[in-house]
């Protein structure tokens, strides 16, 4: 089923035929998920916006207007849903377009399977770089890895901006791992003193 | 010893993310199974005013939620009232006539029906995400209703 288009998978889906919607959704579930996580929602929010985003799709077969751009309506509504969980928790997106670091936090439990301190401080520094940051690194970062029409429509911003803005992202993403390298590095030599 | 990068590439950041926040099982089994509410030649009523949404953060947890969805020339206006770990729902079909009236959720679903005046009401329905399957008496299409967490 691979080398049908995602308008045929959806035709064929509208049609009653689950396979061709189990291809979908192992083709967008990533770019949902790498959405909502990136929003900082919780597992459990990050799963309902997540289910949210299907159940829409599945009110929405047959009716899209432009069934060539799947992966970018799914991004748009699970961003939409992102904000609408985050709006009636009564949280807002501390300036989703500020370029600012987030308050560096604790190691989130997931820090634990990473055995690699490499790793590890890549994974927290990620979770302080701006939002809008940790939305696109993560949408550009899912799997299968998404187009850039999918990525602008998961933040919202136009497609010529990705590139720059992915550099600049990237960018925050150094300062802050090269940060944790300095702690790191104090700590030992404090450590071994 | 070499210092380590501080220069993390695109598959390193791929290779971190899939390892430390990989999509759960679960939640891609329930895209999967989100198909079985697949509905044939049902009009959308989509969620147009939900009162929780209307000045988030001061809500008053003891109010009814007021929620309208609208379709094609037809409006259903839900007010959901919490009991524990279950709801209730009122309803008004605008415009008003008996119907048919699934709701639906995750576990299961419970049919009422709508009274001459468009009204139903359904206790008991799990905290969860619903929706509405709305068949009106002499209508060739039934309407469902956007998916609601309530």
């Amino acid at each position: 089923m691979l080398e049908l288009s995602t308008s045929e998978l959806l035709e064929q889906a509208a049609a009653g035929n689950s396979s061709a919607w189990d291809e979908i959704v192992s083709r967008y579930s990533g770019l949902v998920w790498a959405v909502a996580r990136g929003f900082a929602l919780s597992m459990a929010d990050a799963a309902d916006v997540s289910q949210t985003t299907w159940l829409r799709l599945v009110e929405h077969l047959g009716k899209l207007r432009e069934p060539e751009h799947l992966g970018g309506w799914l991004a748009t509504t699970a961003r939409h849903e992102c904000l609408r969980t985050l709006r009636k928790s009564g949280r807002e997106v501390v300036a989703f377009d500020a370029d600012i670091d987030i308050e560096s936090g604790e190691p989130t439990p997931e820090a634990v399977v990473l055995h690699d301190e490499q790793d590890r401080l890549v994974w927290l520094s990620l979770g302080e770089i701006p939002q809008r940051c940790q939305v696109l690194l993560r949408a550009l970062a899912s799997t299968p890895p998404p187009s850039y029409d999918e990525v602008s429509a998961a933040l919202g911003m136009p497609i010529g901006s990705i590139g720059p803005t992915r550099a600049r992202c990237l960018d925050h993403l150094k300062k802050r791992l090269q940060a944790h390298h300095v702690d790191t590095g104090r700590r030992t030599r404090e450590g071994g003193a | 010893m070499a210092e380590p990068s501080t220069d993390p590439t695109d598959a390193s950041l791929r290779s971190v993310i899939e390892r430390a926040d990989p999509v759960p099982p679960a939640v891609v089994e329930a895209a999967r199974a989100a198909f079985t509410w697949r509905t044939i030649d049902a009009e959308l009523a989509e969620l147009t005013a939900d009162s929780a949404m209307a000045g988030a953060g001061v809500r008053s947890s003891s109010a009814p939620r007021l929620l309208t969805f609208e379709g094609p020339g037809v409006e259903v206006e839900v007010e959901v009232a919490e009991s524990g770990p279950t709801r209730r729902l009122s309803g008004q079909l605008v415009p008003i006539g008996p119907a048919q009236v699934t709701v639906r959720w995750a576990g299961g679903t419970t049919e009422v029906a709508a009274d001459d005046l468009g009204r139903f009401a359904v206790d008991g329905i799990p905290a969860s995400k619903v929706s509405l399957l709305v068949l009106r008496t002499g209508a060739a299409q039934p309407i469902v209703t956007s998916w609601i967490s309530i």
